[in-house]
Order: structure tokens, then C-alpha cells, then sequence
């Protein structure tokens, strides 16, 4: 029976580190590293948090989420059920890991994670670590990593909310959260939400010399629904916690297309269903915690597209693609003398792909992945001058082995492995040069994978190439950052410049009249600067911004859909009681994404846009009932994030919520 | 409130926009008119560069994706081409192809814009799934154009204007399509399955209209090779099947010959140049007293297994000659060749060879001048001045030195009434 609870203990896999890991590893951390660390995990790493559950804004997104961190770029195609994805630091959305803990999200059919399918109400916490991540993270992202943190099972509460937007947006969730004496926690959220999506936007009919012909119309086939819950399970075990968590998320929605060619028919439904377990324990030496951790998950995911009338491809098409995942990863942290800390992880991903497309001739055959990754980390802590200091050197190498079946016409189902090895290195320092403010720097270098699109097509009008190298960065970081506490104001400001190259990038370019295919092009520089804070002033006003500055480029051209400036700020007003009202609030935000270019060759200009917004909300009836209401760019700015796909431009929102304990 | 605030802005982020660092494409009026415009493009944006008579550049961009404020689409798309011959003189036509389906016309050298006509949607262009591709545009009379499209619409309920697969006949005063003329006669059945006749390119050859048919099925994969002769006026279709070629779209015309046209047809889709090799070649079509296309001449590369294989970029530079190139396959490092072809006597000549694969693009004969304009997006637009046998390039022109985007169609623009 302990030979099995054991072997149980070691299958078990966790989404995030759980709650009380993590005040244990701060309660250490405010004794042996600088003070101002911007995360627990990390002293130096450049990472900023937001926290859903603390926007002011009704019926928030995870790309409203987004603007507020410095560096961070959402891309929206539209709303939601539209796909978005993220760009940190200019570099490319497909550049960014996005993990639900430890457990790496993504696809192996060439895709950049779409964000908007996160499953916002079930997550305490986004991080977003910038260049460099730490090695208990994983890492060598060339962008960086985007990490959603699940809500923890603390307490014993029960909620739920209705929210109603423009467009026929209607959500409603609910959550759970119970942790017994025992220590057995249990959290629950589901989400289900539905849009019509038909917003106005104005269609030059792509005759942008004649005016006389625009005409303002709605949307068409914008509408989605989708489903989404996440389940976590608690519980003691073997001195440590384990935890086994569950998230379903099914989307059936509209494929719009180019506003000037809009669809009626299209549509795209996806599937990911991840399945998780883990076991972590915290263990003590020279002063300080370790830690060991031990996960596995298995994902499935699939991917739809019908496009029975070839409204938005070359062709027709009906394709249901399945990816599996299966992921095992072995972390152990140790203080192994007063000043160094070892960390090191190893973890293992098995990936298959399964293609499949109804109005193909010939069957397409299924390809498999395995990626092998080891990481070392040592984090050095000292004081120089009576100043905490910490460096942390780490290296990481991936081993994947691709046994990959050809999509290309002429070389269908043809065998092909491919072994690679990629090495990526990252040492961070902090210094800690005031109370409450540090010297924080890194370099780090990133690699991605060909994926299996850009590697064997999509069978005909993408060819790929087996023989791409994979895509290389070298980038470097350094900033403040400050951590105020005095009687007036408290929070984080940040402020740090960064550059990045990146070499061999993968673009498609037109090879034949109907096909495509893969390249490696020259390399990029991208540099910049970003400042944030998250201030609270007198405990009434509430201050957030992010700032990003970046110049991306290449062959003395600037980058596609990288604005140079993008500008979040918002002011909020707290009083604990108003008219009667518990907790009432307003704010007013404003954002400002600059103008950018469109296209490589620096010919089509997005204008920029700037949207302003304003809500309140307030509690009533001690806490139990919750209002909040919003109304997004008031001035009906509208704009685009990439070319041909409007945004939609003034909307509403309203959520009512109710909260009790249990 | 708003003025307030927005008046603001430009405070803090003027020195953040973007701004090209090329000279602005404004259609700004041309000292005298050029000899020849050229596409340039990167299939996400284009240029239109003007060439003069002598092939020396006017400018690299008369007009480009960034001429106008950016809306829901540019100026024009980064899927552009110029009709196979210019419909009118004294003017520039621009086809935006799959997803603008746009046909913009400009007044050379005044640069007036003269009209878009969109060569779909007859109603108030509601969604209704169809993109109509345009191929190819030719003027039929003074009011009248007509303009092939290439994609079927696959919807059994599409209204008879928007069909797809099919040539219309456009009114230019009022910029709506007036007339369809349904090819679905010319569609081909193989193996169970459709392959629709898909009307590509055109010339006017008398009364008819000699059409070249891609025949492609909805996965753009080849069915039998044919072209159709169509008589605006009556709407009668005939078809000639081409036995054992295929992929038959591109049709040039011959200069000074007003009853015969080249077709190329480049074969299977999707697969290498030795797979197409079985299915590619060079016809010569006349139409006889009826108007019905007949074959003249014919080359296939089947019976040359030495010769490259023609895939594109079909220009008749005599009735017996053509030029034409044979793509490269960047997966087996061959580059685009650049061939003459003489259909009668079977030689082939390589007139050059380029630097990349799928480069050479569509260029044009200039009778008058003895002169061949070819794009290359590898090196230029190469001129050639043609005596004889004999092909002397006189010059490498670099189309978009600022832009940099590579020239993929060359074409005449008549000073004179169209051959």
C-alpha cells in the first residue's frame, strides 16, 4: 500500500505551486533576498502580476489585462471567439510560452496561443515574465512567458455573476472554493459565455480611392459560445500537497474573415481539455526552504475549421485536428550552503499530432514530438555594502526528436526525423540599492522550434521545410525596480530597458501561384524601454500604467504591428462606504496604441488609436451582492490591431455578482 | 471634452508614429506619359513603378498600398496584377485579386483616380461569402469592360450575377456588373471530381473573346487542360479540350495578329516541374470561320525531356515564338529559368537564368519597340531588345530602390490605340 501511495505520490502533477509553497517561499525570501524582489519566484527576473479579481473593469478580458504590463501586447482579431494573441516585447505572439502553472499550454501545428481562451474567472493571478524566465519556470521563450496562476482553495466561499455587454454578450459563472480542517481544499469556477459579436464598423469595400461607396454595417458571423471550468483538488500527502486539476474549454464560433470580405458560414470550433496532477514538498536547509516537485498532464486538443465555401481559404476545407500532449516534469530546489541555491528540472513532453480534413483526397497521416528539456540554476545570494544582492545563473537544453509524416503533396506520409538540440542560458542579477528600490538586469537567449506547419505544410497551399533552423534570440535587460510602503503611498513602479535580436526568424513567403512555404529570413533587433506602476495612494486613489516604447526591426525596416508606443493608465477611486454603498469605486482609464505598420515593407499605416473608458461599482449588503458596470472607449474610436479586422468601438458592460461564505 | 483631450495627445506621442521612409506614392501628375508600369509587391503590399520608354525608371511608386489613409483595406492589396493587355490607353488598370476583388482605374499621366468597380456583390455588397477573384480585365467597347473571375461560387443559392467561375461584362458609368456569362459548360467532371472551368486570362481576338480555363477543382488541383472562345454579343461559349495538357490559364496575345493568341498551360498543381513536365506545354489557338478555338501549333515538354518546364509568365514575341519561364523548386535549390520557346521548330533557348525560384513573373512585348520587358523579383526588371534570334539585355532595372519590393508583372501602357 506505501509502495503504491508512493508511486501515486510521484504520477502526481501540479498546475501551480500551491498557495502555502508559495508564503513559505516569500516568508524566506523577505530574509535573504532584496526586499523589492516584483515576484517570489525570482528576485531577478522582470515579471509584472495583475490580478483579475482586482480590475475595476466589468466583464474584464484577459486582453484588458494584457495592456496593463509593461511590455505586453495583446492582438485582437475581434471579440470574443476571435483569436488573440500576445507579443511581449515585440517579439512574435508564437514567441511567447503561456503555461497554466508549470504546465506549458500551446500546439504543435504552428499556431500562437490564443489567450482569449484562459480561463479568466478560475485565475488568482497573470504574470508575464519578460525576456528571461526563471528555471523553475522553464524557459528559453525568445519573448517571454505568460503564466496564469488558478485561484487557490482557501476559505469557504461560493459565488457567482451575470454579466450582459454590448453585442448580446451574456456570461454567467460561478465558483467554489472550500478547504477543510484536514486541509483538503476544493476550487470550482465555470464560465459560459455566448456573443453575437455583431458590432458596426465601417466597410470602404476595399475601394479606399471612392468614399462614396462606404457603408457602415454590422459584423457578420461574429457570434460565439463557449464553455469553460476549471477544478482543483487539494490535499495533504507524505509531508507534501497534492493536487490534481481539471480544465475543459469548448468554443464553437463564427469565422468572420476580412471585413471586406466577410463570411456567412465559416466557423472554427476548439476543444482543450487538460488533465493534471502534482505533488510538492517543502524541505529545509542551512535556514532556507527547498522545495521538490513532481507533475504530469495530459492535454488534448482540438481544432476545427469548416469552410464548406471557401470564404476564407484558397480552398475548401473541413479540417479537425487533434493534438495530445502528455507532459512529466521533476523539479528540486536546494539551499546547499548559506549563500547558493540549486535548482534544477527536467521534464519530458510527447506530442502528437493528428490532422485530418474531410475534403482531402488522401488521408493525412499523424506526426510525433518528443521534447526532453534539463535546466540547472544556481542563485547566489550575498551583500555588498550592507546590500542584499542575488545572482542567478542558469542554463536549459531541449532534445526533441520529431518523427514527423510529410503533408507536402509530393512527399505525403513520407517518414522524416528530425533531431535537434538547443542550448539557451540566462543570468540574472539583482541589488538591492535602497530599501525599497533594486537594481535588477539580465541576459538570455531564446530558441524556438520549427513547428510542424512551418516543417511539412498543411497539405498544399503552405509547403514547409523540413531542413529550417530553428529561431534564435540574445537579449538583455536592465531597470529599477522600486517597492514603496510608506504611510501615503504604497505599490511597485518599474522602469527598464531592453534589446533583443533574434536570428534565423521563420517567415512565410509565396513560393509558386497557390502555395506558400517557410524561410529563414535575417535577423531582427528589437530595443525599447517599458515603465509601470501599481500605486495606491491613501488607500483611495488607485493608480496603474504601463508604458512601452519599442523600435523593432529589420533590414533597416520596422516590424509589422508593432506600434512604438503603447499607453495603458487608469485612475480608481475607493471609498470603504458611499450613499450607503460598501466598497464603491470609479475610474477612468485611457489607452493609446501608436500607429504602426501594417505590412514588411512599411507602406500601410494603422493609424493610432485612443480609447477612453470609465465605470463603477460598489457592494452591497455586506458583501454579499457586487455591481460593476463599464463602458469601454466612450468616444467610439474604434481601430484595428491588424489590417482588416476591426475592433469593436464603444461597448457596455454589466456584472452582478454574489458572494457568500459557506 | 473630447477635442480637450485628443488635442492632447500629440504632445506626448508625436515623436512615436510611424512614417515611411520612402518618398509618398500620390498619383501626383507625370511630366509625360511612361512606356511601361510594373508591379511591384511582396504579396503583403504593393507598388506601382512607371518605366519610360527607354526602360529608365520614372518612379518607383506612382501609386502604392500607402497612398491612401489606411480603413478597413489599403490603397491596394499586396495580391495584385495588370491585365493582360491595358484596356484603355491613357489609362492604368490595376486588378486586386482574391479577397479586394477590386479594378481600379487611373487616368495616365493626370493621375486621376477614374473608378473602382468592385467585381462582385450586384446588391449592396451584404456578406455573402463570395470572393470573385478577378484575373483579367479587356476593354469590349467604350462603356464596357469585361473581367474574368476565377472562383465559383459554391453556394447552390447564389444569385445568376454572382456565380462565380465566369467572365461579366462591367458598365463603367454606374461601375456594376451588367451581364454574366456562365462557364459552367466549360466545367469538367474526372474521377468524380468537379473541376470548374475557371476563366483566367484573356484576349480579344475580333468578335470573340479567346479565354484561357485554369480548371481547377475547389482543392486547386489540375483537371483537363481547355480553352473557350466566347462571343460577348450572343453569349455563345465554345470549347476546345487540350488532350493531355493542363493547368491552360495564361494566354498572351501575338503582336499584329488579330486571329490567333499562345496559351501556356503549366501543368499539375502542387507537385514538382519533372511531375508537371507530362502535362505542360505551348499551344497556338486561331479561331476558325465560326469563331470556335482551333490549335494551330503545339509544344509540350514531354516531347523535349531536356527542356525546362514552363509554369509561368507566358509573352508571344512572334506567331512561332514564344517566351516563358520554368520555376524553380526552392526545396531542390533550382532557380527560375527564363526560356524562348519557337512552336514550330521545337528549339529551346534559354534566354537567362535567375538567382531564386518562383521569380520571374509576367513581363510584355513591345512591338513597336522590338522590346522585352521581364520582371524579376530576384535582380529587376530585366530589358531586353530583341533582333531576331537574338535577346540583348540593355539594362537591370531596380523598380523599388527605396521600397524594396520585388517587380512580379511588367506591362505596356499604350500610347496609342491597343494592338
Amino acid at each position: 500500500m506505501r509502495a503504491f501511495a508512493l508511486v501515486f505520490s510521484v504520477a502526481l502533477a501540479l498546475a501551480s505551486p500551491a498557495g502555502r509553497a508559495s508564503a513559505q517561499y516569500s516568508a524566506r525570501a523577505e530574509v535573504e533576498r532584496p526586499r523589492t524582489a516584483p515576484t517570489e519566484e525570482d528576485a531577478t527576473a522582470t515579471v509584472t502580476t495583475v490580478r483579475p479579481n482586482e480590475d475595476p473593469r466589468a466583464l474584464v478580458t484577459t486582453e484588458d489585462l494584457l495592456l496593463e504590463l509593461p511590455g505586453t501586447r495583446p492582438r485582437q482579431l475581434g471579440t470574443l471567439g476571435s483569436f488573440s494573441g500576445v507579443s511581449v516585447r515585440g517579439a512574435d505572439a508564437d514567441h511567447t510560452l503561456v503555461m497554466l502553472g508549470e504546465i506549458p499550454l500551446g500546439s504543435t501545428d504552428g499556431s500562437a496561443f490564443d489567450v482569449s481562451t484562459l480561463p479568466l474567472e478560475a485565475l488568482e493571478r497573470l504574470e508575464v515574465f519578460r525576456g528571461g524566465s526563471p528555471t523553475w519556470l522553464g524557459g528559453g521563450a525568445i519573448g517571454g512567458v505568460l503564466r496564469a496562476v488558478p485561484s487557490e482553495a482557501e476559505g469557504r466561499r461560493i459565488g457567482a455573476r451575470l454579466g450582459l455587454g454590448s453585442y448580446e454578450l451574456r456570461t454567467l459563472s460561478g465558483h467554489v472554493r472550500v478547504r477543510t480542517a484536514r486541509g483538503v481544499g476544493f476550487f470550482g469556477a465555470v464560465s459560459l459565455q455566448g456573443m453575437r459579436g455583431d458590432f458596426p464598423y465601417v466597410d470602404d469595400r476595399g475601394t479606399r480611392f471612392d468614399a462614396t461607396d462606404d457603408v457602415e454595417r454590422k459584423r457578420e458571423n461574429g457570434r460565439a459560445t463557449q464553455l469553460s471550468g476549471l477544478f482543483r483538488l487539494n490535499a495533504p500527502l507524505f509531508s507534501g500537497e497534492a493536487e490534481a486539476v481539471a480544465w475543459v474549454f469548448d468554443r464553437q464560433a463564427g469565422l468572420p474573415g476580412p471585413a471586406i470580405a466577410p463570411t456567412r458560414d465559416a466557423e472554427r470550433v476548439e476543444g482543450r481539455h487538460l488533465y493534471a496532477l502534482a505533488w510538492t514538498t517543502r524541505h529545509r536547509a542551512h535556514g532556507r526552504d527547498g522545495r521538490t516537485q513532481l507533475v504530469t498532464s495530459f492535454t488534448t486538443q482540438r481544432s476545427e475549421l469548416v469552410d464548406r465555401f471557401g470564404e476564407v481559404g484558397l480552398g475548401v476545407r473541413a479540417t479537425d485536428d487533434r493534438t495530445h500532449r502528455l507532459f512529466v516534469r521533476a523539479a528540486y530546489e536546494r539551499p546547499i550552503s548559506s549563500w547558493v541555491d540549486l535548482t534544477f528540472v527536467g521534464s519530458y513532453q510527447l506530442e502528437r499530432f493528428e490532422p485530418n480534413d474531410a475534403y482531402a483526397r488522401v488521408a493525412t497521416p499523424d506526426s510525433t514530438r518528443h521534447i526532453g528539456s534539463l535546466s540547472a540554476e544556481a542563485r547566489l545570494l550575498g551583500k555588498l555594502g550592507g546590500r542584499r544582492w542575488e545572482i542567478r545563473p542558469s542554463a536549459r537544453a531541449d532534445l526533441s526528436h520529431a518523427q514527423l509524416s510529410d503533408l507536402r503533396v509530393d512527399y505525403l506520409g513520407t517518414q522524416t526525423s528530425a533531431t535537434r538540440i538547443t542550448p539557451n542560458a540566462r543570468v540574472g542579477i539583482a541589488y538591492e540599492a535602497l530599501d525599497s528600490l533594486s537594481l535588477v538586469g539580465s541576459v538570455f537567449t531564446g530558441t524556438r522550434l520549427p513547428t510542424t506547419l512551418e516543417m511539412f505544410g498543411d497539405r498544399g497551399y503552405l509547403t514547409g521545410d523540413a531542413s529550417l533552423r530553428p529561431e534564435r534570440s540574445l537579449g538583455a535587460d536592465a531597470g529599477l525596480f522600486a517597492r514603496i510602503r510608506t504611510e501615503a503611498v504604497k505599490g511597485t513602479a518599474e522602469a527598464r530597458g531592453f534589446v533583443t535580436q533574434v536570428r534565423d526568424q521563420i517567415v512565410f513567403a509565396r513560393s509558386s501561384q497557390y502555395t506558400s512555404t517557410p524561410i529563414n529570413l535575417a535577423s531582427s533587433r528589437t530595443f525599447g524601454v517599458e515603465l509601470g506602476c501599481d500605486l495606491a495612494l491613501a488607500e483611495r486613489i488607485h493608480v496603474r500604467s504601463a508604458i512601452t516604447w519599442l523600435d523593432a526591426s529589420s533590414e533597416n525596416r520596422l516590424l509589422p504591428l508593432r506600434p512604438r508606443l503603447q499607453a495603458y493608465g487608469r485612475v480608481e477611486g475607493r471609498m470603504p462606504a458611499l450613499l450607503g454603498l460598501e466598497k464603491a469605486r470609479a475610474y477612468i482609464d485611457v489607452l493609446h496604441v501608436g500607429s504602426n505598420f501594417a505590412d514588411v515593407a512599411n507602406l500601410i499605416i494603422v493609424p493610432a488609436r485612443t480609447q477612453f473608458g470609465a465605470g463603477l461599482g460598489f457592494e452591497a449588503l455586506h458583501g454579499l451582492l457586487g455591481v460593476d458596470a463599464s463602458i469601454r472607449d466612450v468616444f467610439d474610436a474604434r481601430g484595428v490591431d491588424v489590417l482588416g479586422f476591426p475592433l469593436p468601438g464603444r461597448t457596455f458592460a454589466l456584472t452582478l455578482s454574489v458572494r457568500s461564505d459557506l | 471634452m473630447r477635442r480637450f483631450l485628443l488635442s492632447l495627445l500629440p504632445l506626448t506621442t508625436g515623436a512615436c508614429d510611424v512614417a515611411s521612409q520612402c518618398a509618398p506614392a500620390t498619383l501626383a501628375p507625370l511630366p509625360k506619359a511612361p512606356a511601361y508600369a510594373v508591379v511591384a509587391s511582396d504579396f503583403g503590399s504593393s507598388a506601382i513603378a512607371l518605366l519610360d520608354e527607354d526602360g529608365a525608371l520614372v518612379t518607383e511608386a506612382w501609386v502604392d498600398s500607402g497612398t491612401t489613409r489606411t480603413g478597413i483595406s489599403s490603397a491596394i492589396g499586396g495580391d495584385v496584377v495588370l491585365p493582360t493587355h491595358m484596356p484603355r490607353r491613357g489609362e492604368l488598370t490595376i486588378v486586386d485579386r482574391l479577397g479586394v476583388d477590386v479594378v481600379t482605374r487611373i487616368a495616365v499621366p493626370t493621375g486621376e483616380v477614374l473608378g473602382q468597380i468592385r467585381t462582385q456583390d450586384s446588391g449592396d455588397g451584404a456578406a455573402n461569402g463570395f470572393r470573385a477573384n478577378p484575373y483579367d480585365v479587356l476593354a469590349w467597347n467604350d462603356s464596357e469592360w469585361l473581367v474574368s473571375r476565377l472562383s465559383p461560387n459554391l453556394r447552390s443559392n447564389a444569385s445568376e450575377l454572382e456565380g462565380g467561375s465566369d467572365v461579366v461584362r462591367v458598365d463603367l458609368a454606374s461601375r456594376t456588373i451588367s451581364r454574366r456569362y456562365d462557364f459552367s459548360a466549360a466545367d469538367s467532371t474526372e474521377g468524380g471530381s468537379l473541376y470548374y472551368a475557371r476563366p483566367s486570362h484573356f484576349v480579344r481576338l475580333g468578335d470573340r473573346v479567346l479565354v484561357g480555363l485554369g480548371r481547377l477543382n475547389t482543392a486547386f488541383e489540375s483537371g483537363p487542360g481547355a480553352v473557350a472562345s466566347l462571343d460577348p454579343e450572343s453569349g455563345t461559349l465554345d470549347v476546345l479540350e487540350l488532350e493531355g495538357l493542363k493547368n491552360c490559364g495564361e494566354i498572351s496575345p501575338i503582336y499584329g495578329e488579330a486571329s490567333a493568341a499562345f496559351v501556356l498551360c503549366s501543368g499539375e498543381t502542387f507537385t514538382t516541374a519533372e511531375d508537371r513536365r507530362s502535362t505542360s506545354g505551348v499551344v497556338r489557338i486561331a479561331l476558325d470561320d465560326r469563331g470556335a478555338p482551333a490549335i494551330e501549333a503545339v509544344w509540350r515538354a514531354a516531347n523535349d525531356s531536356s527542356s525546362p518546364v514552363p509554369s509561368n509568365g507566358l509573352v508571344a514575341i512572334s506567331r512561332t515564338r514564344i517566351v516563358v519561364n520554368a520555376m524553380g523548386d526552392r526545396s531542390l535549390g533550382t532557380h527560375d529559368e527564363f526560356v524562348a520557346i519557337d512552336v514550330e521548330s521545337g528549339t529551346v533557348d534559354v534566354v537567362f537564368e535567375s538567382t531564386g525560384a518562383f521569380v520571374v513573373g509576367r513581363g510584355d512585348w513591345d512591338g513597336e519597340r522590338s522590346r522585352l520587358l521581364v520582371p524579376d523579383a530576384a535582380g529587376g526588371v530585366h530589358v531586353f531588345d530583341v533582333e531576331g534570334p537574338a535577346f540583348r539585355e540593355t539594362s537591370l532595372v531596380n523598380v523599388s530602390p527605396c521600397r524594396g519590393l520585388p517587380p512580379r508583372e511588367a506591362r505596356r501602357l499604350p500610347a496609342t490605340p491597343t494592338r
